[in-house]
């Protein structure tokens, strides 16, 4: 990596290092820029979504809970008002009952006769609904009225604009057509015996003809008991009856009709089937009474009694009419909707229901009470014991465990029997509820789902407490109202549809918006990311074209430095770098030029040294070879010519002359020829002439050459070869020779007796040549100095031993030349061995 | 046989050296001052056999000398010595090429001579005339 970075050129580092500078920063910053603007994005999508989700269902929740608030307070006001429907009616009644008390009593003080009886009855009538003509519809499956005409009331508003918010007008009731009616049967005064003394009647239902009461025969649907209580009776006490008429059958539930009559196999006989409001007005009705009593007392005595048999039509009236919806009343009781009122007695048996066949009545054969509608296990139990039905009902538990998954017994049904007795009606679990609510002489209300559908239901003791009724605090019995729940709350349940549709839209709407919402932003983040790639890729190419700039200008001026070093370094030395700048780099060139000068001045100094130093070497080389010439060439004279003198001269004296000249001449001619050998060493000017040299012959000619020199001395010259010495050496033998000869030269001089040896060894590497003399020997503090120049120049003229003293040094400068090396071994006395090595190449 | 020797060199007891020297050795020698003087002495049918020249002379050198006289083909066998005061040995390698057949240092001796001419004789296959 380092070594791949170090390869790049330094325009690419700093392009690179402008991109990881700035383009990387940038990019990152995009990059953050774009998460941000994603992030956001998303979050405001997600939180527009989540907010639009949340609106909607907290309008959904807000809904739901004022509908159900709503709903809850419309039951709560309905429940109220249905309740106060009750007990009002139920006080109607009582008051009504407690006017009947006044009547016998002023009956009670009434002359016995017919006249005022008659003139009693006349008055005493109460106008009653009038149900009109019903017939059957033309389809045949419900009963509608005849010449209905429904002329649609006058709408009144309020021209007072103070009352006109809410000014909310109701037309005239629709139950409005009622006619007198008697409110009783008729009147009768009892004498103590039981017999009917006076008796005026209002209408046909009773027999006109005098009878005696004491026996059950001759009452009322052979079912009245009462003379055997009016002997209990103390003046001004009452006696109130219970409601007593024929029962009435009917083999319908619900609308009377020829299909319903097919589907039960049964001949259709509407008027011969109980009557049942709207779906059987033209049925057959209960007949009923109720008879008050008290005693006739004329001066203090009780002389007989006043009964009065009151039009049972009345007491149905109070809740035969009450509609517990906004129609408030009703021309004619329909129990099919749901909505309607019953009565009952202080012992739950039903005394006025829309459907007279609910009604409890007697057989009018026996005078019995006629079977009530029992639930199927009881009528079986009943049917199962063989008793009296009145016996086993005292037998068994009233309001035996209630509830709607008991049944109620079909051959009943098929008898057409359907008498509620509360105590009885097991599959009714609402009669118990009633009997709770009213056994205290209280009212109230409960919701019971019945026929499936969700009813309020309520009670309402009637507070008469005449005669026997004042036995228990339920008094006369009471009032219950049943009405469909779902009316109560209807408008809020209107209310409810018509929020939840809103709230649907809104949801879509809403939905809609965060879907638009979302792909705004969806957009908005595409054309960001765009912006951001195409501003970024600007940036960033604007950055790469300035990084480039930049390089190639800060490189080229590096380049130039470079290339102007390079042709400094290649020898152009007045090459010179212009200077572009005042920077840094400026300064660089500056100093590169300066250093370019100072070097060029360095060169031409040493150029000229070298001119001066070659100058001198070449003025050596010419005043050495002048010299050599110079000094050579009087030698001539003198030595040829000692030469010929001595060869001329027989006189001893002049030969020895001749002879000194002629020594005389060699010596300074050796000492000029080793001053010329030197001066051309260090001139380095000697160079040697290598070639393959046969060792042996040159050995042996070195020898011979010495040979006659060291026998005129007496001495013994030997030659020796050891070693695997190879034939051909490849040096230069004329230097050889000459080293050779100068130390031979010097072993002969310096030996007067004995032997010298000249002895060659060839080993691996190298030859070594060694010369030993037995001659005087050389001391220690000598062969120290032995091969310094001159150093035996002190005494050459005289000494026997004379010598240049340049000898030995140049010989030993000679071996190291040819690559070897040069040394000795020498005791004084005892002789001396000069030993040297070539290497062998 | 003849020995007959021309001896050139500007310096005359140079000159009378080496004559009295051949003499000895029984050469009939004749002088030649400078280098003009030799070629004059050496054109056409000069009878030596033998010619001693001094290389560095006034004027014509010995080595201008040698080359004139081998340019004639009569004098591609005559034996030429050069006869110099010139020991260093790369200046004397040279004169072999120009035509000299043996070199001759000063200072010279009877032996050194001897030498010489057995040398420039042999180049030329010949025996030294006795």
């Amino acid at each position: 990596m380092y070594s791949f970075v170090a390869r790049l050129g330094i325009r690419t580092k700093l392009i690179l290092l402008f991109v990881a500078i700035k383009v990387i920063p940038l990019l990152l910053l995009a990059l953050l820029a774009w998460q941000g603007v994603f992030h956001l994005g998303s979050q405001v999508s997600e939180r527009s979504s989540l907010m639009a989700n949340s609106v909607r269902d907290t309008v959904g929740q807000l809904s739901d809970v004022m509908t159900k608030e709503s709903v809850r307070a419309l039951d709560l006001k309905s429940r109220e008002l249905i309740e106060r429907l009750t007990t009002d009616t139920a006080l109607s009644v009582a008051e009504f009952l407690k006017s009947r008390d006044n009547d016998v009593l002023l009956a009670a003080a009434l002359d016995q006769s017919k006249t005022e009886y008659n003139l009693f009855l006349r008055h005493r009538t109460r106008a009653l609904v009038a149900q009109g003509k019903w017939e059957l519809s033309a389809d045949g499956k419900s009963w509608v009225p005849v010449n209905s005409s429904k002329a649609s009331p006058k709408i009144i508003t309020s021209d007072n604009p103070e009352n006109k918010l809410d000014f909310n007008y109701r037309p005239p009731e629709q139950i409005s057509t009622r006619e007198e009616q008697p409110l009783y049967h008729e009147i009768t005064f009892v004498g103590l015996d039981g017999q009917e003394r006076i008796k005026a009647s209002a209408t046909g239902l009773l027999p006109r003809d005098l009878r005696n009461v004491s026996f059950k025969r001759n009452t009322y649907s052979k079912a009245e008991t009462y003379f055997a209580e009016l002997k209990r009776l103390k003046p001004g006490e009452i006696y109130v009856s219970d409601v007593i008429g024929p029962y009435v059958r009917s083999h319908y539930y619900g609308p009377v009709t020829p299909d319903a009559a097919k589907q039960a196999k049964i001949s259709y006989e509407p008027q011969n089937e109980a009557y049942s409001g709207k779906e059987n007005p033209a049925g057959k009705r209960f007949k009923g009474i109720i008879r008050w009593a008290t005693p006739v007392v004329k001066a203090g005595k009780i002389v007989g009694y006043v009964t009065l048999a009151l039009n049972h039509d009345h007491i149905m009236s109070f809740t035969d009419i009450l509609m517990p919806t906004d129609a408030r009343y009703t021309q004619i009781a329909d129990a099919s909707n749901g909505n309607y009122a019953f009565m009952w007695d202080y012992l739950d048996r039903n005394i006025a229901h829309p459907r007279h066949q609910s009604i409890i009545g007697f057989n009018s054969d026996t005078g019995e009470y006629e079977t009530p509608w029992l639930e199927a296990s009881l009528y079986k139990g009943w049917k199962e014991s063989g008793r009296p039905l009145s016996t086993y009902l005292s037998e068994v538990p009233v309001f035996d465990h209630q509830s709607r998954e008991k049944k109620p017994s079909k051959e009943l049904i098929q008898q057409g029997i359907r008498g509620l007795d509360g105590r009885y009606l097991n599959f009714a679990p609402q009669c118990q509820g009633w009997y709770d609510l009213t056994k205290q002489g209280g009212s109230g209300s409960f919701a019971i789902l019945w026929s499936g559908v969700w009813k309020l239901t309520t009670a309402a003791t009637i507070p008469y407490y005449t005669g026997k009724y004042g036995k228990t605090p339920r008094g006369f019995g009471y009032i219950t109202i049943g009405a469909n729940v779902d009316e109560f709350h209807k408008s809020a349940t209107e209310t409810k549809i018509k929020l939840d549709s809103r709230v649907k839209l809104y949801g879509e709407q809403m939905k809609k918006t965060a879907k638009e919402t979302r792909d705004m932003i969806s957009a908005s983040i595409e054309k960001t990311a765009w912006s951001l790639v195409v501003s970024t890729t600007f940036m960033v190419s604007i950055v790469i074209i300035i990084a480039i700039w930049l390089a190639n200008m800060l490189t080229r001026r590096v380049t130039q430095l470079s290339a102007g070093l390079r042709e400094i370094e290649q020898g152009n030395l007045t090459y010179r770098i212009e200077k572009t700048s005042d920077d840094e780099i400026g300064r660089l060139a500056e100093s590169i030029n300066l250093m370019a000068d100072s070097v060029q001045n360095s060169f031409r100094q040493m150029e000229e040294a070298t001119k001066r130093a070659e100058k001198a070497n070449r003025m050596k080389s010419i005043f050495l070879a002048s010299v050599s010439h110079e000094l050579r060439t009087p030698l001539n004279g003198i030595l040829g010519y000692s030469e010929l003198l001595k060869m001329d001269i027989q006189e001893k004296k002049q030969r020895f002359y001749a002879e000194t000249i002629h020594s005389s001449g060699k010596h300074l001619l050796d000492m000029v020829n080793d001053l010329l050998d030197f001066a051309k060493i260090e001139a380095g000017r000697l160079e040697l002439k290598p070639v393959e040299t046969d060792i042996r012959s040159l050995l042996e000619s070195i020898a011979a050459t010495h040979r006659s020199h060291a026998e005129s001395k007496g001495l013994v010259l030997t030659e020796s070869y050891e070693g695997a010495l190879q034939k051909n050496l490849v040096c230069d033998p004329t230097r050889l020779r000459q080293v050779l000869n100068n130390l031979l030269n010097n072993a002969i001089k310096f030996t007067s007796q004995g032997e010298i040896r000249l002895q060659a060894e060839c080993g691996v590497n190298a030859v070594c040549f060694t010369v030993i003399d037995s001659g005087i020997g050389i001391s220690e503090e000598q062969q120290l100095r032995i091969f310094e120049k001159f150093h035996q120049a002190d005494n050459f003229l005289t000494s026997e031993q004379a010598g240049t003293g340049l000898g030995l040094s140049l010989a030993r400068e000679l071996v190291i030349l040819m690559g070897g090396t040069m040394g000795l071994k020498s005791r004084l006395g005892e002789g001396s061995s000069f030993f040297f090595t070539l290497p062998v190449p | 046989m003849k020995k007959r020797v021309l001896v050139v060199d500007d310096v005359e007891f140079n000159r009378m050296l080496l004559i009295d020297m051949l003499e000895r050795d029984g050469w009939e020698a004749e002088e030649g001052v400078d280098g003009k003087d030799a070629l004059k002495k050496l054109e056409g049918e000069h009878g030596f056999n033998l010619v001693m020249l001094d290389v560095k002379m006034p004027g014509m050198s010995g080595e201008e000398v040698c080359r004139h006289v081998r340019s004639d083909p009569r004098n591609v066998s005559l034996p030429i010595v050069a006869y110099t005061a010139h020991a260093l040995g790369e200046e004397l390698d040279g004169l072999y090429e120009i035509g000299f057949n043996a070199v001759l240092i000063k200072p010279i001796n009877m032996a050194a001579l001897s030498d010489s001419l057995i040398q420039a004789f042999s180049a030329h296959s010949l025996p030294v005339p006795a």
